[in-house]
């Protein structure tokens, strides 16, 4: 349901989430915890960046960091950065630029309520609350010899 | 929700229905039509005649028509063609565990409402409906209108 770039997205802010709050973490640790490949987690963490998700410091002590504490980060502000589809005048069809009551596509109806869960459980939820998510694969188990 | 591919499919299986009727439609009708790029549409199309919903016609008086009825495909149809059905069982994150009642994540309880109603929508929803024309709310003319000052 969520794209691909949400869902790491979210990923790289547990991360971030998981780690102690002045702590800068190293993109390339971001993308190997979280399972990201590196240039598209670069990507991602320069738009979470610029909407004041993260803070980037450069340099031979930098990395990234959470601006804000995890439980003042709400899921909507990260998945709406990626997920058109749950602005609050998009169209489900893609075929026009704002879709409302008055003025609605022929899915419109339909799909207000499956948007207006989605929205209220993303509103309600802040990312503090899914840190129990592993997003880490679990590595098989090695097999013990006889 | 769905991919930007699902999207186009959903797309494209409308216009066919719209303009489709009895005939068939061209590709580069359907391209301009439902605002897909032509060259990304015919590989969308190709899986739809795979997958036996359109059927293909050559030639001069080609194109592309419907082989289902439009009540009959579900946006379940498209978006299995197109998208993984991995969200359907998967966690939140797509961490790569199937999230179940007795061994859940901490996101799996409200996910799961938002999963629940979105395949439901999926289920429910068909091209024709999506096809039809947008009913227009009868013009309410005001009471006052029409009376004479007395």
């Amino acid at each position: 349901m969520l794209s691909t770039t949400a869902q790491y997205a979210l990923r790289a802010l547990l991360v971030l989430a998981s780690e102690p709050a002045e702590r800068l973490v190293l993109g390339k640790d971001m993308a190997r915890l979280a399972q990201i490949p590196g240039n598209y987690l670069s990507k991602i963490m320069i738009t979470m960046a610029a909407a004041g998700l993260v803070e980037a410091t450069r340099g031979s002590n930098g990395g990234y960091r959470l601006s804000r504490p995890a439980d003042q980060i709400h899921l909507i502000e990260v998945v709406g950065l990626f997920d058109r589809q749950v602005a609050p005048k998009s169209c489900f069809l893609g075929v026009r630029t704002e879709c409302s009551d008055c003025d609605p596509c022929t899915a419109h109806m339909a799909w207000k309520s499956v948007k207006a869960e989605l929205v209220h459980f993303l509103e309600g939820t802040t990312l503090d609350k899914i840190s129990g998510v592993p997003f880490k694969r679990a590595r098989p188990a090695k097999r013990k010899t006889v | 929700m769905l991919s930007a591919t699902a999207e186009h499919a959903v797309r494209a299986l409308i216009q066919l229905a719209v303009l489709g009727g009895n005939g068939s439609v061209t590709g580069k009708q359907l391209s301009c039509t439902a605002g897909i790029p032509p060259n990304y549409l015919s590989k969308i199309l190709c899986l739809l005649g795979h997958a036996g919903m359109i059927h293909a016609t050559r030639g001069s008086h080609g194109g592309y028509q419907l082989v289902w009825d439009a009540a009959h495909i579900r946006l379940t149809d498209v978006v299995n063609l197109f998208d993984h059905a991995r969200w359907r069982k998967g966690c939140f994150l797509d961490c790569g565990r199937d999230c179940k009642e007795a061994d859940q994540c901490a996101a799996h309880s409200g996910w799961q409402e938002c999963r629940d109603v979105f395949e439901r929508f999926l289920d429910r929803t068909t091209i024709a409906a999506l096809a039809a024309p947008i009913p227009v709310p009868p013009l309410v003319t005001p009471q006052w209108k029409g009376r004479r000052a007395s």
